[in-house]
């Protein structure tokens, strides 16, 4: 069931949707976006690609192990929380700064957004490894 | 400071990279344990000081100080010394078992959980909190069960790790009773706080549920009777393991904890009747059980209780003297212990049998593991010129003080000289019945002496014993650090080998010439085709016990794990009722303002007009896909109010998940056969017409009171108002996730990840059962 009109249009957009849920994550803390709906974004981006080609060309376009990604997810979040603890801070104590750099102006950096990109990890990790397994399954 | 971190989390750190490590290293993975173990060591040498010097170490990080953890390390005498038992015999361990191991052994795993359960043992030495203290002995709990059954492919082996866990966890959750409760009172689970307070603890109500509780805990896991069921056969592990684990270390996790309330509970009667009487009454037992057994390793299992056994009877005593000996014999016996585990590790691994019957004048072909034999049995035997005597003097006098203290406890002199024979016996069978005599002609392979590698730990050991045995006085500092630490005073002891002809000398003797009669033959037979007394029956009961608690437990899950997703729902929304609704009742929030409830736009009434409209398909649709359908565009809608209500977080989320729940619904039934819908009974559809009716109703008052209830203060005030100040953003929705309830996002992602991992390994094992079927 594949769709021509679908085909040219999923190579388009899910560049557009990956690029916009990175986006997502990084000004989610001062706008609407964050880890979560980064994650889900992204997972979103690429079942697309499962729905308009295959399995096959997922794992081509991107060969990573699910289970290794949620593992790293979890790394960074819970390794956020125990920089802290390194510290001296109780555990997941946050923290934030500003910064000015040239060219781009004054940004925030806060530990908040490695804790972040822990979510975004598991939760793409997780969906996606769902989805793959029963589709893989139910073959 | 940073050495103490270094000591707990270098071989947890060791333990996690071995697999990446393994695919470089392959068999020689063992090298990597040696390496770990020695750095490991080399941390622990280097907090020496905290240990002889006149301050301890006490480092203290907090943990979530809002429900009073802290996550500290303590380092004093005691906690040093076990330390440096665990460190420096973990060394020696993993040296020998890189000679051990044959090859189909899973060598990476094998040095993975031995890491694993090394930093587990010296997290549990070297905590400050008792909390945390438990969390490393559970740890130490289950990694010993990977080492019982590490050869998993045995039933012997099966059996003996769970016997190990269950019998340990039962003794650990009556700790984490005593533990709660001792918190409760105290106010402090760090243990130095603890001791400070000693003096109301112990006036104190709960007192003795307290320590009862806590000495449950140490009882199991040091085996002390009835507990002593799990260690015998515990011995199905790999020698190395049992050497490090079951004579050296983890066994001895309960005579450390009891050495390390010590300054807590001593001091009132209760703690030396529960303590000591234990202690003897294992003692003797196990001593007695030693000596029937044939199995070398069972005879050095029901040894190491009947030593355990000595030394918390010891440690009952609650004077100076007591802990004193015991320190001095925790070192010693971990020590030639130790050594004999190695040495019969070698027997077995040379003749192919652990069995004395068949073993015989095995001094002829391996002259120089029987030196070592040697050494070990007359160490354990308590013989002057080897540490065991020293420290088994030393025991026996804090025995015979006690004498003054009530007549009844001259019981503790007596038996601890019987105790004593009886394992002057088994130490003699162990060396005379297997390295001298004829030699044997049915060994089921040529022995000869092991490769040096083999040979070099427990010669080191053997060394230690005899240098300890002759001059004790070597062992002095660190003896006197441990009991300074375990009494909380200051003590200046001499270790010397003569102490004159006091009363534990003729004790010693007595003890001697009592061994040598149970030792002579006719004895010797009696003694191993008696009847034991009961302590059969305790294993009896666990064997009774355990399939029975199974098909129990089987049962009780299955009364509310239905494996319906129905019952599931039925009960998440049950709960939300029955817990929201007596919220209500109980705060008396049953108030309603109605009168701005329909001030809607237009729009907002096509919304919720569609929303019921789709709901109502999601039941009465025949087509699955329409029902999917269906619940999207609900999902969608609810997309839809969150944006009327200006909340783009939620909405985006909301659409996302409705994304995937879409996609994830289709791929399922896309692939499912077409099944045709079951008739209900009439019964069962009003039930769940009922339970939806209900739900929904009190969804919707709840709602309405809430909504009555906007004017007051709400939490989301704290939120609006310190989520820039306190945490930099200004997004509160994600400044509550990231931020001030991190902790429960990241319960969500491990949540999330689980589920994932738990669907792909349920779907990958279906497919490979299928698979295995379909070629079969």
């Amino acid at each position: 069931m594949i769709s021509l009109i679908l085909n040219r249009i999923a190579r388009v957009v899910v560049h557009i949707i990956l690029l916009f849920s990175i986006f997502m994550l990084f000004k989610g803390h001062n706008e609407p976006g964050g880890g979560f709906i980064a994650g889900l974004m992204a997972a979103v981006a690429i079942v697309l690609i499962y729905i308009t080609y295959d399995l096959k060309t997922v794992k081509k376009l991107m060969p990573v192990s699910y289970p290794a990604m949620i593992a790293l997810g979890l790394f960074f979040a819970a390794g956020t929380g125990l920089g802290g603890v390194m510290l001296g801070y109780p555990f997941l104590t946050q923290t934030f700064d500003y910064f000015h750099i040239p060219l781009i102006g004054e940004i925030e950096l806060a530990t908040a957004l490695s804790f972040d990109i822990g979510v975004f990890l598991v939760v793409v990790g997780a969906t996606l490894l769902i989805i793959s397994t029963l589709g893989e399954g139910s073959k | 400071m940073v050495a103490v971190l270094w000591v707990v989390f270098i071989p947890f750190l060791f333990a996690l990279l071995t697999p990446l490590v393994q695919r470089i290293a392959g068999d020689r993975i063992g090298i990597w344990g040696i390496i770990s173990s020695l750095l490991t060591f080399g941390g622990v040498l280097s907090l020496a000081n905290y240990a002889f010097g006149d301050e301890p170490l006490y480092v203290f990080y907090e943990w979530a100080p809002t429900l009073g953890l802290s996550f500290g390390f303590y380092v004093d005498g005691l906690s040093w010394l076990f330390a440096f038992l665990i460190s420096g015999i973990g060394v020696l361990i993993n040296i020998y078992a890189y000679w051990y191991l044959h090859k189909p052994d899973p060598f990476g795993r094998f040095f993975a959980y031995l890491l694993f359960f090394m930093g587990s043992m010296l997290g549990l030495v070297l905590s400050s909190n008792l909390i945390i203290l438990i969390i490393f002995w559970e740890l130490t709990t289950i990694s010993s069960f990977l080492l019982i059954g590490f050869w998993h492919h045995t039933e012997r082996a099966r059996y003996g790790a769970v016997k190990s866990i269950l019998v340990t966890s039962v003794g650990g959750l009556a700790m984490i009773g005593g533990t709660v409760l001792l918190t409760v009172i105290a106010g402090t689970s760090e243990i130095p706080e603890l001791i400070a307070k000693a003096g109301m603890i112990q006036e104190h109500a709960l007192f003795f549920p307290i320590l009862l509780l806590i000495l449950l805990g140490a009882f199991s896991k040091s085996a002390q009777s009835p507990f002593h069921i799990w260690l015998p056969d515990a011995m199905e592990a790999p020698t190395p393991v049992s050497a490090f684990l079951h004579s050296s270390t983890m066994v001895k996790a309960g005579v450390f904890l009891i050495a390390r309330i010590h300054p807590v509970f001593s001091g009132r009667e209760e703690w030396t009747l529960l303590v000591a009487t234990v202690g003897l009454i294992t003692m003797v037992l196990a001593a007695y059980y030693a000596l029937r057994k044939v199995d070398l390793k069972a005879i050095l299992a029901y040894s190491t209780v009947s030593q355990l056994g000595l030394m918390i009877m010891a440690l009952g005593f609650a004077d100076v003297l007591g802990a004193k000996a015991t320190a001095f014999h925790i070192m010693n016996h971990a020590a030639f212990k130790g050594m004999l585990f190695l040495v019969v590790g070698i027997i077995d691994h040379e003749t192919g049998t652990r069995d004395i019957t068949k073993l015989r004048g095995l001094r002829f072909t391996m002259p120089k593991t029987a030196v070592l034999a040697f050494i070990g049995a007359f160490a354990s035997a308590g013989i002057p010129l080897f540490n065991g005597f020293v420290s088994k003097e030393l025991i026996f006098e804090a025995a015979y003080d006690q004498i003054g203290i009530a007549p009844w406890m001259s019981v503790f002199p007596v038996f601890a000289v019987i105790g004593s024979a009886l394992t002057f016996a088994y130490s003699m069978k162990i060396f005379f019945s297997v390295f001298f005599g004829e030699e044997s002609k049915v060994l089921p392979k040529h022995p000869h002496d092991p490769p040096l590698g083999m040979l070099f730990s427990p010669g080191l050991l053997a060394a230690i014993t005899v240098i300890v045995g002759i001059m004790p006085f070597v062992a002095e500092n660190l003896v006197n650090a441990a009991t300074s630490a375990i009494t909380q005073t200051t003590t200046d002891f001499y270790l010397t080998l003569w102490h004159g002809f006091t009363p534990a000398l003729w004790m010693s003797v007595v003890t001697v010439a009592i061994g040598l009669l149970l030792y002579s033959r006719k004895a010797l037979l009696q003694v191993m085709h008696s009847k034991p007394p009961f302590g059969l029956t305790v294993n009896a009961m666990y064997d009774w016990w355990y399939p029975n608690i199974m098909v129990g437990a089987e049962k009780l899950i299955g009364v509310f794990q239905s494996r319906k997703l129905r019952f599931y729902f039925m009960y998440i929304l049950g709960m939300i009722v029955v817990l929201c609704g007596w919220v209500l009742i109980r705060d008396d929030h049953f108030r309603f303002i109605p009168h701005d409830l329909w001030m809607a736009e237009t729009y907002e009434y096509i919304v919720a007009v569609a929303f019921i409209l789709a709901t109502i398909g999601v039941a009465v649709f025949r087509s699955r896909l329409a029902r999917v359908i269906s619940l999207g565009v609900v999902g969608y809608l609810l997309c839809a109010i969150f944006i009327i209500l200006r909340a783009p977080d939620l909405a985006l989320t909301q659409l996302l998940v409705d994304v995937v729940t879409v996609i994830l619904f289709v791929l399922v039934i896309y692939f499912l056969p077409q099944l045709k819908t079951e008739k209900e009974r009439f019964s069962v559809n009003i039930r769940d017409l009922l339970v939806s009716v209900i739900t929904g109703g009190f969804v919707t008052v709840f709602v309405l009171a809430a909504y009555s209830h906007r004017y007051t203060t709400t939490i989301a005030e704290y939120f609006l108002e310190n989520s820039y100040k306190l945490a930099g953003g200004t997004n509160v929705v994600n400044v509550i996730l990231v931020d001030f309830r991190a902790f429960d996002t990241l319960g969500e992602i491990i949540v999330l990840a689980i589920a994932g991992l738990g669907v792909y390994a349920l779907v990958r094992l279906g497919i490979r059962r299928k698979q295995k079927e379909d070629s079969v």
